[in-house]
């Protein structure tokens, strides 16, 4: 279980597998103001960070793998603050729409 | 050194060979499978053999060349000439790296520089729309990276959008990202979804651009899987680069090792057996002497003895000598990469051909060749060979030819460069050197046409118009003169302006046994080699004429200019009020006598060349050592009298 979610926070442990993107996108959309914990998380997959990407949950701790916490978070951060990859015109990627598939 | 290194040490040098001629012949029958085969596959196992150890810029670069010559064997490529250019210039650079770590202490620091502009010069010669995005035309995002990351060096922008279902087929883009070497930024984005869908967690929409400083070629390697999802643009170095002059920094060393024929060790070998058993009978000699022997008895044993000891070091020292003779094939070989590579640079067509004759020389002999060779090389290059639509002009071929012969003449190792150039004209060198204050305009009017020529060999001369990056650059004519007389040799320039220029170079073949006289100068021994003194005389002081503040005397009914040994050596000269002691020398075409103190023996001594701090020193051609331990400096007559 790398996905646990303890008030609003969910945190994300260890290595995050692509099975973790479900997890995460339903918890993140259960709550819309969660906050998200990495700081015991060792790996992201590219499917977490586009759930994380996507719903832009504030982000707490920093991890210890150096790729997450030099390249991965600052990338989500800009994203977050829109000095990302600027996003096309017809583009709405920060209102989720959102209907998980149970 | 690790073992390993020392073999690859030995084994790189001649892979770089391999490849580089199996190259240039490419070039010409580009159709060649066999050629890009061997060039291939001495690429491949430098390649293999760099990977054994930790040399990532070297191991890099030869990958992407290696990638280029298999897309080159499976006919994506054509052998065209940047792209056999960009794979010589990784040879060339793989020899200065093979040389920097035959020094010891790995790879000098621009290593990760120079790969990088070696793997882009691979790129360079790779498709069309490659070659768009280096010359300048950057696509917008690539712009947008280049704007976050202003940093001075060339760098990679990589723009990964993966495919919908790429999390199904198991791929993880963004931490794919961890392999691009040089990873200086990430960037993510989201594509855009159909408005209305529901958020699908395992559907990829994410946008990966990433900016780097390992190369393009390191790029297409880490996404090769994906190549289809990736854009890569190069984003060139906001500051220029200068980039390093052709050639330089190269072959301070050729033949660092000595490959041995089996047969001359074993021959070797036999010759100290005898020696062991020549020692053997001495003691025993030794011991029948202390029994009261009769002493005439033990003398001529001795004798004996003595006679057969001098007949084996004879035979060992032939035979050692004989060791260190090596082909010149090897260093000549290195040679058309080098010029081909020049003329390149000048914007020249040139042919170069080589002709080794299978001759062979001292290992130092050639090892002190590359450097002036080369020189010799880009002038004729530079200089010699006329631009291509000057030479049409001329009614010359587009190419220029440019030969380059070895042979062994009457015991001496007789090297030629020839060019089809413009030759020198003698006019322009008297212009140039009275311009530099060299010589009087009396002096140079009394100058012959090949006199004339003769002065490009004064220090401080050359007419380049303009210091071009390959030659002019203050190492003039006289430095290559200076290099081959170290080496016991001599330089001669033959020149027919509009037809081209010749350059005769004559060196010892071997530094074998020399027969020198020895004389005696202000207390000081100097060897005069033997074939250069023609007669040793006593000249009665009265003999000898005053010419204003020269001295001259009469020989054979000629008139002879009378020198003083010590003085030429810049000792005191020699002081007597009877008889002088003279040699009669041959300098050249003339004829000089030198006085000296005495005359004492004769002798065959192994000549050294110099080298340290001697080497260099004018009018000493080496040294050798006498049998009481004291050096001998063997002097060079031609350049201490000229």
């Amino acid at each position: 279980m790398t996905v646990r979610t303890d008030h609003d926070t969910v945190f994300l442990e260890g290595d995050c597998g692509v099975e973790d993107a479900e997890n995460l996108a339903s918890a993140l959309m259960a709550a819309a103001s969660a906050r998200v914990d990495l700081s015991s998380c060792r790996q992201l997959h590219s499917a977490v960070v586009q759930a994380l990407l996507t719903f832009q949950p504030s982000l707490d701790g920093s991890p210890g793998d150096s790729f997450l916490n030099g390249f991965v978070l600052p990338a989500l951060e800009r994203a977050a603050a829109g000095t990302g990859i600027p996003s096309s015109p017809e583009q709405t990627p920060n209102t989720p729409l959102l209907e998980l598939p149970e | 050194m690790d073992e390993l290194l020392a073999q690859f040490l030995i084994e790189g040098p001649d892979l770089v060979q391999q490849g580089s001629d199996a190259l240039l012949a490419l070039e010409r029958r580009p159709d060649d499978r066999t050629l890009m085969d061997d060039a291939f596959r001495a690429i491949h196992t430098l390649k293999g053999s760099v990977g054994l150890f930790n040399f990532p810029a070297m191991a890099a670069t030869l990958h992407a060349a290696e990638d280029v010559l298999s897309a080159v064997r499976s006919g994506v490529r054509a052998p065209d000439r940047t792209t056999i250019d960009a794979l010589l210039s990784v040879l060339t650079q793989t020899e200065r790296w093979l040389s920097q770590l035959e020094a010891g202490g790995g790879l000098a620091d621009d290593a990760g520089d120079i790969a990088r502009r070696l793997a882009e010069q691979l790129n360079a010669s790779a498709a069309a729309p490659t070659q768009a995005v280096l010359s300048g035309v950057l696509p917008e995002w690539a712009m947008a990276l280049r704007h976050v990351n202003p940093s001075s060096g060339a760098l990679t922008a990589i723009r990964y959008t993966p495919f919908d279902g790429a999390y199904f087929s198991g791929d993880d883009p963004v931490n794919l990202m961890k392999a691009m070497p040089g990873l200086l930024d990430i960037r993510l984005g989201l594509r855009p979804t159909e408005a209305g869908a529901p958020y699908d967690p395992f559907a990829c929409r994410l946008i990966i651009e990433a900016v780097a400083t390992g190369t393009a070629a390191e790029a297409k390697s880490v996404f090769r899987l994906v190549s289809d999802q990736v854009e890569i643009a190069v984003l060139p170095a906001t500051e220029a680069k200068v980039p390093d002059r052709v050639g330089e920094a190269e072959g301070q060393g050729v033949i660092r090792t000595l490959r041995i024929d089996a047969g001359r060790v074993e021959r070797l070998a036999s010759l100290v057996d005898d020696l062991v058993t020549a020692r053997t009978a001495l003691t025993s000699l030794s011991s029948l002497a202390t029994t009261g022997l009769d002493p005439s008895a033990v003398a001529q044993a001795l004798t004996a003895q003595s006679e057969g000891l001098d007949r084996l070091v004879s035979q060992m020292h032939q035979q050692v000598m004989a060791l260190r003779m090596t082909s010149v094939a090897p260093l000549l070989r290195r040679f058309p990469r080098v010029a081909r590579e020049l003329a390149g640079s000048l914007g020249k067509d040139i042919d170069f051909v080589v002709e080794d004759n299978g001759v062979e020389a001292d290992k130092k002999v050639i090892e002190g060749l590359f450097e002036p060779l080369t020189h010799l090389i880009r002038n004729a290059i530079d200089h010699g060979v006329e631009a291509p639509q000057a030479r049409e002009r001329a009614g010359k071929a587009r190419k220029g030819a440019i030969r380059l012969t070895a042979n062994a003449v009457a015991g001496q190792l007789e090297l030629t460069l020839e060019d089809d150039g413009a030759g020198i004209d003698p006019a322009a060198i008297r212009v140039a050197a009275r311009a530099r204050g060299l010589l009087s305009a009396a002096a140079l009017g009394s100058l012959d046409d090949a006199g004339a020529i003769d002065l490009i060999f004064m220090a401080g001369f050359s007419t380049a118009r303009a210091v071009t990056d390959v030659s002019g650059r203050g190492v003039g004519m006289d430095a290559v003169k200076t290099a081959v007389q170290s080496l016991g040799g001599r330089i001669v320039l033959d020149s027919t302006p509009g037809l081209g220029t010749t350059v005769h170079l004559r060196l010892p073949l071997s530094l074998t046994l020399t027969k020198v006289l020895i004389v005696v100068s202000d207390r000081e021994p100097y060897g005069v080699p033997m074939d250069s003194v023609l007669e040793t005389l006593l000249v009665p002081a009265d003999a000898v004429t005053v010419i204003r503040s020269g001295r001259a005397f009469n020989w054979r009914d000629q008139t002879v200019p009378l020198l003083s040994l010590g003085s030429l050596v810049g000792r005191d000269a020699e002081t007597s009020d009877a008889d002088l002691k003279v040699l009669v020398i041959r300098v050249g075409p003339d004829l000089v006598g030198v006085t000296v103190d005495a005359i004492q023996d004769r002798a065959d001594v192994a000549v050294r060349p110099l080298d340290g701090l001697l080497a260099g020193m004018p009018g000493v051609s080496g040294t050798t050592l006498l049998g009481d331990g004291r050096v001998l400096m063997i002097l060079d007559p031609e350049a201490l009298v000229g």
